[in-house]
């Protein structure tokens, strides 16, 4: 981190510095004054491997490095992209299943016996990775080939992989990073790709465990597959460990159906997610590109895309991050794939700045493909890819992902001999030359997350359309006015409600939520004697956490036991919350304006809007049938800007009036809290007592 | 989920490293300034890992001028008599080389890594660091406006980021490991510039300090070189001060509530051990095995598995050369009240205490400790990192082959007794870290 802030405060200051020796070194020069020069360039040495396969076709690799007694084997299935549909996510279950018990242990036992050795153990969709001793690799292996050929699936450890995935999703959703790179991948390759598809909760809720056996018959087979040993291991004996543990896995030769096929954008146009309460937008300048591991143009590639954005003194992060402060930081990435490859360029900017920092991205990219680069410049870059790549030939794993690279791809034998050499190659004219191929603005993916109100300006770059999280097109927000006024709207509410006399004869009100959680259980009560009084207590594990009570003149609130008289504004706040109906409230608030026609998971919403100070709260009324039916609270605390939502759903009849059955609340807290209704009593007996105050 | 555990495992990376079984060969001598030079030599990929080590970290620093040895670390990145502004970095990475540097309590580590024909190239920028650093006005004010940045990415904006910090806070009331390593913006702030002189003065002197090199070098060759760079350095003129102080026992259980910016509860128990190399800090690094090493390890097993209380658990003693502190450290899945996780997580402590543990269980430690190590030195940075290390804090270069013996002269009664002799309630500190609101 400090590295990058002094990077930050000094990369601007371009000096010439290549280190030369003074030819003159006289007594009277301090020798502390001169760079030292290099010396010859060392020769890069590189490791060799063997390859061979074995009788069902799966093929081994091994990379012999006796410098410590350890050896680790990969497993890697290298199978075609598998489109998931509406069960996406499932591939990935799949492949932490298979750490979770064979026919011959269970998952306790397995783990106990990978432990025993020292070894690690853990398992993906397209294989394994194991390491330890080598002295034990023999047990290694008979572990690693029970859990992977024999998976137990059992119905139980399925449970548990579910309830974790849908956890980590939920915590995620918000992410505006996660959300930017979905909404890309939709973009880019269309949803019904398997680049573009997306895992949600709905997704995953329709996975079963007969789905990943399926995956894992169809798929999991070894024909595709290699085998890579690296450390102190000989060919002979990976040979027959191969052999003996993976030689009488079966070929099932499942063909997987071709890629639907990649719309490259004929124009740039710009992909806008609101999320309401964003302080920062997340622009990503994105596209699909034609280049594959085999490509003659990969090395130059790679240096375009450093010149671009690939390092810390990029052109990209010069402009953005060191001239303008518009982002801490900002990359690109120009991505080799058999089927599809990317360039993506994200940051994550200031909301005011969202238009200039995409200026200054496509300003870039433009000149890329206008301006030769200087020769100095690419030089540099080369020095910087040429000495990360010396230093990532530091142990064994590195001629091991170069052979297994050289192998799956079919790359000239000497690819990664001749990097060096090829990379030194490259020039001035080159680096032009493949701008005009790989650098697009013009037929690019705008993406941008973040608040609403910074979309207008975004034209000036293409047709802006709108998109939920889950990059489904929405409709465009209405910027005013609506088909019908706030006074139209309440009414349509009130008749919703049960009608306007129904909801007249509503004086009074109890109701009762409970939200259980693992552990807990969280009660709220509330009590409205309409627009007079009100009390509420919320409960959790029976200890009362927080109550209020306000009897029209008075109130006082209590928190962990402690009472406290309510302030003019609390009082306020009671009287209103005194009403049955929110509505009703929104009815005499004239801070209420109606915002227009906002899509959610597509249904449309009228949005009211009621600002107060730092607060501001949105009311979404659903456009078919009038009710409320999401609520959102967003204030600063402590300079921040929190976000409450509550889903208001399931209304029910409750004599003559719908009352909510479900709320669920999400934003301050990590998952969302769930409460349900067990208890709704319209015009009941009031006791009195309740709102008796001292 | 999965960010969030990278980030925790990043958190405690612990600079400890063991003995293995390919031997280390190295040699090491003192320069007449004082300076302790180690050098490796290994031609199996033409880099070099330079380094220099001081001995120098936050305990050692002013109670009134805390987060000086870190600031240093920043400050000495400023160039120096000869080394320009900003030139540091510039002068690698043309060559294609990459360093950074990093503080803790004990010391501070500065290193490079770049192709062996630039060795030179790095031992005159280490030595201008030690002779000539720039610390004057225009450094310390640029380094003062970029540490509150650091401050605020790393501590206030992180989750948890406070944890360090509330932890050692907690746990010493008067041993200088009370104060975090940042340190006060205030004592930054209101630091003179003299009194940074003079801390460059007292602590970045030959005399504090190990160089230690590892890589494609050629070691009669090194040596002149060093010896052109570092011999005529001269030997610091002030005494170094070393905290003396030693930390009462707690006396009780110390319990605290942090709310940070998190998803997740985080539940933290920080036990008070002693320092690294006593035989009681080697039981204690096996008695984390024992707790959550690997999926079959008992916290893991019991807490995160079978009751799904955590997404994490783990426990391990921070390597520290005055007696320090052992964590187990929980983040709690979605839901999971603390009070529950803490309660779970104290049952598989009080087991170790109450039942000797198993000749099997036993043994699978020792599996775990010997792969764990061997193979722990096979990178040339890590190396040079280690061999520093031990000398500088157990005055023993020679443990990078033979630590190994430490971890398996522990016995299954050792481990037991290590846990009853610290792992008690009143000698630990017990923070909750919940959500803000």
């Amino acid at each position: 981190m400090k590295r990058l802030i002094i990077l930050l405060l000094f990369g601007a200051v371009f000096m010439q510095c290549s280190p030369k020796m003074s030819k003159k070194n006289t007594a009277n020069v301090d020798f502390r004054s001169i760079v030292p020069s290099p010396k010859p360039a060392p020769a890069i040495k590189f490791g060799q491997y063997k390859s061979f396969a074995i009788n069902n076709g799966l093929r081994v690799i091994v990379v012999n490095n006796k410098k410590v007694p350890k050896v680790s084997v990969r497993l890697f299935l290298d199978r075609k992209p598998i489109n998931e549909g509406d069960k996406a996510g499932y591939i990935e279950m799949t492949g932490d299943m298979l750490s979770r018990g064979s026919k011959n242990r269970t998952k306790a036992q397995l783990d106990e016996d990978i432990d025993y050795l020292g070894a690690i153990f853990s398992t993906f969709s397209k294989g394994f990775y194991l390491s330890g001793l080598s002295r034990n690799i023999d047990e290694m292996l008979e572990i690693a080939s029970d859990a992977v050929l024999n998976p137990a699936f059992s119905k139980e450890e399925f449970d548990k992989i579910k309830k974790q995935l849908l956890s980590g999703l939920a915590a995620n959703k918000e992410d505006p990073n996660t959300i930017s790179s979905n909404v890309c991948n939709a973009l880019n390759y269309g949803k019904n790709h398997p680049y573009g598809e997306m895992v949600t909760e709905k997704t995953i809720n329709n996975v079963t465990l007969d789905d990943c056996k399926k995956y894992y018959n169809d798929y999991f087979t070894p024909e595709v597959g290699y085998l890579v040993f690296v450390g102190d291991i000989d060919a002979k004996k990976a040979r027959e460990l191969a052999f003996k543990y993976f030689g009488k896995w079966k070929n099932v030769g499942k063909i997987i159906k071709p890629l639907p096929s990649i719309l490259f954008p004929a124009k740039t146009s710009v992909g806008f997610v609101p999320k309401t309460g964003a302080v920062q937008s997340v622009v990503a300048v994105t596209y699909p590109v034609k280049l594959t591991p085999k490509s003659s143009d990969l090395i130059k590639a790679r240096v375009l895309n450093t010149i671009i954005g690939g390092y810390f003194r990029s052109r990209l992060n010069q402009n953005l991050r060191e001239d303008h402060a518009y982002t801490y930081g900002i990359r690109s990435s120009l991505m080799d794939d058999m089927n599809i490859g990317e360039f993506t360029a994200r940051a994550s900017v200031r909301n005011e700045v969202t238009d200039s920092a995409i200026a200054q991205i496509m300003y870039e990219l433009n000149r890329i493909r206008t301006e030769k680069v200087p020769k100095e410049e690419l030089e540099l870059v080369k020095s910087v890819m040429a000495g990360k790549f010396g230093r990532a030939l530091e142990g064994p794993n590195a001629i091991a992902n170069f052979a297994l690279k050289t192998e799956r791809f079919k790359l000239p034998k000497n690819f990664y001999k001749d990097y060096l050499k090829n990379l030194e190659k490259v020039t001035v004219d080159d680096i032009y030359n493949i701008a005009q191929k790989y650098i697009r603005p013009n037929n690019a993916n705008i993406v941008v997350v973040g608040e609403k109100s910074v979309a207008d300006k975004l034209k000036k770059f293409g047709k802006v359309n709108f998109y939920d999280i889950y990059g489904n097109k929405v409709k465009m927000p209405a910027a005013k006015g609506s088909d019908i006024s706030l006074i139209e709207l309440f009414a349509e509410n009130i008749k919703a409600l049960g009608g306007q006399k129904a909801v007249d004869k509503v004086k009074s009100l109890e109701t009762e939520y409970i939200a259980k959680m693992q552990g807990m259980e969280l009660k709220l009560w509330e009590m409205k004697v309409n627009g007079e009084k009100y009390a509420m207590k919320m409960d959790m594990m029976g200890r009362t956490m927080q109550s209020e009570t306000y009897n029209g003149k008075k109130g006082i609130k209590t928190a962990n036991g402690q009472a406290m008289p309510m302030s003019e504004e609390e009082l306020m706040n009671a009287k209103e919350a005194s009403l049955v109906f929110p509505v009703l409230a929104l009815k005499s608030n004239k801070n209420a304006k109606l915002k227009g026609v906002e899509s959610i998971d597509g249904i449309d919403y009228y949005v009211v809007e009621v600002k107060n100070g730092d607060k501001t709260e949105l009311y979404y009324f659903n456009k078919n049938n009038f009710l409320l039916e999401r609520h959102e609270i967003i204030m600063a605390v402590n300079g921040r800007t929190q976000k409450m939502s509550f889903k208001i759903t399931d209304y029910k009849n409750h004599d003559g009036v719908l009352i909510s059955e479900k709320n669920t609340m999400s934003g301050a807290m990590p998952m969302p809290i769930e409460f349900n209704l067990t208890k709704a009593v319209v015009n009941g007996k009031i006791d009195e007592m309740i709102f008796k105050i001292d | 989920m999965k960010k969030l555990i990278l980030w925790i495992f990043a958190l405690f990376i612990l600079n400890t490293t063991f003995a293995q079984s390919n031997e280390i060969k190295f040699v090491e001598y003192d320069l007449a300034n004082g300076l302790h030079v180690i050098l490796h030599e290994d031609h199996s990929t033409p880099i070099v890992a330079t380094s220099v080590m001081y001995h120098v970290g936050s305990k050692n620093e002013n109670p009134n001028r805390t987060g000086f040895a870190h600031f240093f670390e920043h400050l000495m990145f400023e160039g120096s008599k000869y080394v320009k502004r900003g030139m540091f970095d510039k002068y690698l990475q043309n060559v294609g080389g990459m360093n950074n540097a990093n503080t803790n309590q004990d010391r501070t580590y500065y290193f490079e890594v770049v192709p062996s024909n630039n060795l030179e190239l790095t031992l005159w920028l280490e030595s201008e660091r030690m002779l000539h650093a720039k610390v004057d006005s225009i450094g310390i004010e640029t380094q003062r406006g970029v540490v509150k940045e650091e401050m605020r990415q790393r501590v206030d904006n992180q989750p948890y980021g406070s944890l360090m910090k509330e932890t050692f806070a907690h746990a010493y009331k008067v041993h200088p490991y009370k104060w975090p390593v940042l340190g006060s913006m205030e004592h930054l702030n209101s630091a003179s510039d003299e009194d940074f002189v003079n801390f460059y003065n007292t602590f970045y002197v030959p005399n504090n300090a190990i160089l230690s090199i590892a890589g494609d070098i050629n070691i009669d060759e090194a040596k002149k070189m060093i010896n052109k760079y570092f011999a005529t350095i001269p030997r610091g003129k002030y005494d170094i001060p070393r905290p003396t102080i030693a930390e009462p026992p707690l006396n009780g259980e110390v319990r605290d509530t942090i709310y940070d910016n998190i998803q997740l509860p985080g539940v933290i128990e920080a036990y008070r051990i002693p320092a690294i190399g006593t035989d009681d800090y080697y039981s204690a690094y096996m008695l984390s095995k024992l707790l959550s090493g690997g999926e079959s390890s008992r916290l893991n097993k019991a807490v995160k598995d079978e009751k799904q209380l955590v997404v994490y658990v783990g426990s391990f003693p921070f390597p520290l050369e005055d007696p320090g502190i052992h964590l187990v450290f929980s983040i709690a899945n979605v839901g999971a009240n603390p009070e529950v996780v803490e309660e779970a997580m104290d049952v598989e402590i009080e087991k170790v205490k109450n039942e000797l543990i198993s000749e099997k269980e036993f043994q699978k430690l020792r599996n775990m400790i010997e792969t764990e190590f061997v193979g722990e030195n096979t990178r040339m940075l890590g190396i040079a990192e280690n061999l520093a290390n031990y000398k500088m804090f157990y005055g023993n270069t020679h443990l990078i082959n033979t630590e190994m013996k430490r971890f398996m002269d522990v016995t299954r009664e050792d481990i037991q007794n290590i846990a009853k002799k610290y792992f008690n309630k009143n000698n630990r500190v017990v923070l909750y870290y919940l959500p803000k609101k």
